[in-house]
């Protein structure tokens, strides 16, 4: 049996341009299919108290599922899982059965939350544990921070401290210093708590940030509809479906969820127009609900008549100067975007694009937040980091090459491992689920008169950056990043929008059961290559703070902890990064050729090093021919030429035999960590 | 004055967590812990002084995170680029810059909800107290 609360204080199914429901299903629990309404003005006790049983159900299910996915998922990492054995597809093949049990409860659970009757915060919890599941379970399992452009940043944040300052014309990652917003926050969090070492820290970077961001996720859906269902749905979809990896410890999360903010602010504060129908395009618009071929006409020029009517309001304004009269910006933007402009490249130019557009469809009234981005983004890069952009010259050029820039983003199918390729694939896939799943959300909105402009501006915006550069083959994983929250809100509402409880529940959870395995794969996908282990950590530590200054670095490859301390102070040479012919040179001689590398008096040391990761990254991307960096470990170790100073189980250090007597000693400090 | 009370709980927090950074750098606590405090202090301290509370209410607590997060990236950079770089200097001019504000905040809005009280409380007599001629 179903009761119907009315009236209804909180309007649910509401949306800009939506009718409010005059009243409220709450499912009472009974299978007899009837409908009990129960009119709170008039309720007698027997009433209230059915709700009441009801609403103590439905708190229950959520509570119950959430602790019982958490059980679940922590038996099955306290069970042991032996991660160093995982294929090319990643931790999802090593996680127990028990895990991903304890993420179907999870799901169920959520479901649940979204009911009328339960209170948010059921929801909300859901989707923080979702975070702490995915993102923290890496961090829990190898007990050291994955990802080698992690170690990079960690890097940074050193040299910041050491130094004092930043060197935008440093022979390696100047690009950094041009930028160094988020490393010095960072080095004053470690100067100022006496944490030497941040990589703590920074493995759990990949929660704390989704746990910012989400909410920030939250705000953007906020400032397009009123419905509290479709702003968790967007929340829950976000979070299975941000795959590029873009949360570790890395300027760009930090921007993107400054980015994020600044566009809930835009939205919520800088005078968001609800979506009207000029009048003029209501004879058409009522031709489209005829059906036939006028129908596909009428929606068509409803469109264009829309767009046109937007357009040539916001023009006429900007004309008659209607912004100068209003430089409403709150300070709190400006804030964002002087800090966004100051540490980050790609951020600056997404927040002029978001609002130029956003202020061109007239969703956002205020002309000075592209204008402030453009100098702030323009100014910093003209004061502190020309040396970077001069370097970077051949980036700039690439404006306007997309072909190019597109290109560079894709993985080489032929080339890689069959996991990873199939890894390459669910990417892909989940990228045009949820790009499918927006543009059936929008016209679903849009068939029953509802018109999200501002969503689709939101991720439509991102694609414009595909003209700008390939911003080191990255350029297709930050335009989904960018238009993803928007992306999550038309999927959320083509979910549960306008639908009942069941129906609602009944999609989630579908669309959930297909994410959610996409999502371990396509970002959990490439952990054999992103893990380190706490003995590679150890190794590489240890070398980084026995070699001499100027010392030659020859590397497997660059997927290691790497450059995580001193690194301004060393030369890396990967071997992997050579041309091919070198590559298959070293393959072929390793003793020769590397003994030919590192007998190099301009280095005040040589060392060669091998690590497990490097192994693992060669062959899953095919960088090496198959077996190649293990063949060149077994050949070096057989050699008279080449002596270990270091080893432990995952990783080794050769130096010439000849050069043994003027090493300094590496010293490996005890492991910390799980092994 | 619901608004007062909240900019003025606000700015207390932000003070708090001020002096608690301060105390964490003066005692002898392992670096764990000052982590936190200082942790703690830097994604809230900031924003709860400078974010209104209208803003607050419309945007919800991210945007005090948000904005704590910039001015800490603003600040310590201006540190870095002024050529005397200490973590820990820039860390106390944040303190410095939350405590001053934090304490203007609380005594405005301080000043505002007892001026608001009293103008009750005189509005809430003159409807009681019974008229002159009658004394």
């Amino acid at each position: 049996m179903s009761a119907i609360v009315r009236p209804e204080p909180q309007a649910q199914g509401t949306e800009p341009g939506g009718s409010v429901p005059d009243s409220k299903v709450v499912d009472a629990g009974d299978r007899t299919g009837h409908d009990l309404v129960i009119d709170l003005t008039t309720a007698t006790e027997d009433d209230t108290a059915v709700v009441r049983r009801s609403a103590l159900r439905r708190h229950l299910v959520p509570a119950l599922c959430l602790l019982t996915a958490l059980a679940l998922w922590t038996t099955g990492l306290v069970g042991g899982v032996s991660w160093r054995d995982m294929t090319d597809v990643g931790l999802v093949s090593v996680l127990p059965v028990v895990c991903l049990l304890g993420l179907a409860v999870l799901v169920v659970g959520f479901v649940a939350s979204l009911a009328p009757t339960v209170a948010p915060r059921w929801w909300q919890a859901h989707v923080a544990v979702l975070i702490l599941l995915l993102h923290g379970t890496p961090t829990l399992l190898y007990g050291t921070l994955r990802y080698a452009w992690a170690w990079k940043h960690l890097g940074i944040v050193d040299y910041i401290s050491r130094n004092g300052a930043v060197d935008t014309t440093a022979a390696d990652l100047a690009v950094y210093h041009g930028w160094p917003g988020f490393f010095t926050l960072n080095a004053m969090l470690a100067e100022s708590t006496g944490v030497t070492d941040l990589s703590g820290v920074a493995s759990w970077w990949p929660v704390l940030v989704n746990l910012a961001i989400v909410p920030a996720v939250a705000l953007i859906a906020r400032g397009l509809t009123e419905d509290r269902r479709v702003v968790a749905v967007t929340c829950w979809v976000y979070v299975l479906t941000a795959w590029v990896g873009q949360d570790y410890f890395a300027p760009q999360a930090l921007a993107f969820l400054l980015y994020l903010v600044l566009v809930g602010i835009g939205l919520r504060l800088l005078g968001m127009r609800r979506p009207t129908v000029p009048a003029a395009t209501r004879d058409l618009l009522a031709q489209g609900r005829r059906g036939g071929v006028r129908r596909l006409t009428g929606r068509l020029g409803t469109v264009v008549a829309t767009g046109w009517h937007r357009l040539g309001r916001q023009l006429s304004r900007l004309w008659r100067g209607w912004h100068l009269h209003r430089p409403v910006v709150p300070g709190v933007a400006v804030l964002l975007v002087v800090a966004i402009a100051s540490s980050h490249q790609l951020t600056p130019a997404m927040v002029v694009i978001t609002f130029t557009v956003l202020l061109a469809t007239g969703y956002a009234g205020t002309v000075w937040l592209p204008i402030g981005g453009v100098v702030a983004a323009v100014g910093w890069a003209l004061l502190f980091a020309w040396p970077v952009l001069v370097d970077n010259s051949s980036e700039v050029a690439a404006v306007g090459r997309v072909g190019s820039n597109v290109a560079g983003t894709l993985t080489d199918l032929d080339v890689v491992s069959p996991g990873h390729a199939l890894v390459s694939l669910v990417s892909r896939g989940l990228t045009v689920a949820v790009a499918g799943l927006a543009v059936a959300g929008f016209l679903r909105a849009w068939s029953r008169g509802r018109w999200h402009g501002a969503a689709l501006a939101l991720v439509v915006s991102p694609v414009l950056l595909i003209a700008l550069s390939a911003y080191g083959d990255e350029i297709l994983f930050r335009i989904y990043l960018f238009g993803l929250p928007a992306s999550a809100f038309l999927a959320a509402t083509l979910l549960v929008s306008d639908r009942g409880d069941r129906m609602a529940a009944l999609l989630v959870t579908a669309v959930s059961a297909l994410l959610v395995p996409a999502f371990l794969l396509a970002y959990l996908g490439n952990e054999r290559v992103y893990a380190f282990s706490p003995e590679e950590v150890q190794l590489a530590t240890a070398l980084y703070d026995s070699a001499p200054p100027g010392s030659l670095l020859v590397e497997g490859t660059r997927n290691y902890p790497t450059q995580s301390r001193r690194y301004d102070t060393f030369r890396y040479v990967p071997i992997d990064r050579e041309e091919p012919a070198t590559r298959q040179r070293i393959v072929a001689d390793p003793v020769g050729e590397l003994a030919r590398w590192l007998d190099n008096p301009q280095h005040t040391g040589s060392y060669l090093l091998l690590t497990r990761s490097m192994r693992n990254d060669a062959d899953v991307l095919g960088t090496m021919p198959a077996g190649g960096l293990a063949h060149i470990e077994a050949e070096l170790a057989a050699s008279p030429r080449f002596t270990e100073v270091a080893r432990n189980r995952d990783g080794v250090v050769f130096v010439l035999t000849a050069d043994v007597a003027v090493t300094p000693p590496i010293v490996l400090p005890p492991v910390e960590g799980r092994g | 004055m619901r608004a007062q009370v909240a900019v003025r709980r606000r700015a207390l927090l932000a003070v708090a967590s001020a002096a608690l950074v301060v105390w964490s750098l003066t005692l002898p606590l392992p670096p764990v812990a000052r982590l936190l405090v200082v942790g703690g202090f830097l994604v809230s301290g900031p924003g709860l002084v400078l974010v209104v509370g209208e803003d607050v209410r419309a945007l919800g607590p991210v945007v005090v995170v948000a904005a704590s997060v910039a001015v800490d990236v603003l600040v310590s950079q201006a540190v870095l680029y002024t050529g005397r770089w200490s973590g820990t200097g820039a860390l106390l001019v944040l303190v410095g810059l939350v405590l001053v504000l934090g304490t203007a905040r609380f005594a405005l809005a301080h000043r505002r909800i007892l001026r608001t009280a009293r103008a009750r409380a005189d509005w809430s007599t003159t409807l009681t107290s019974p008229p002159v001629h009658v004394r």
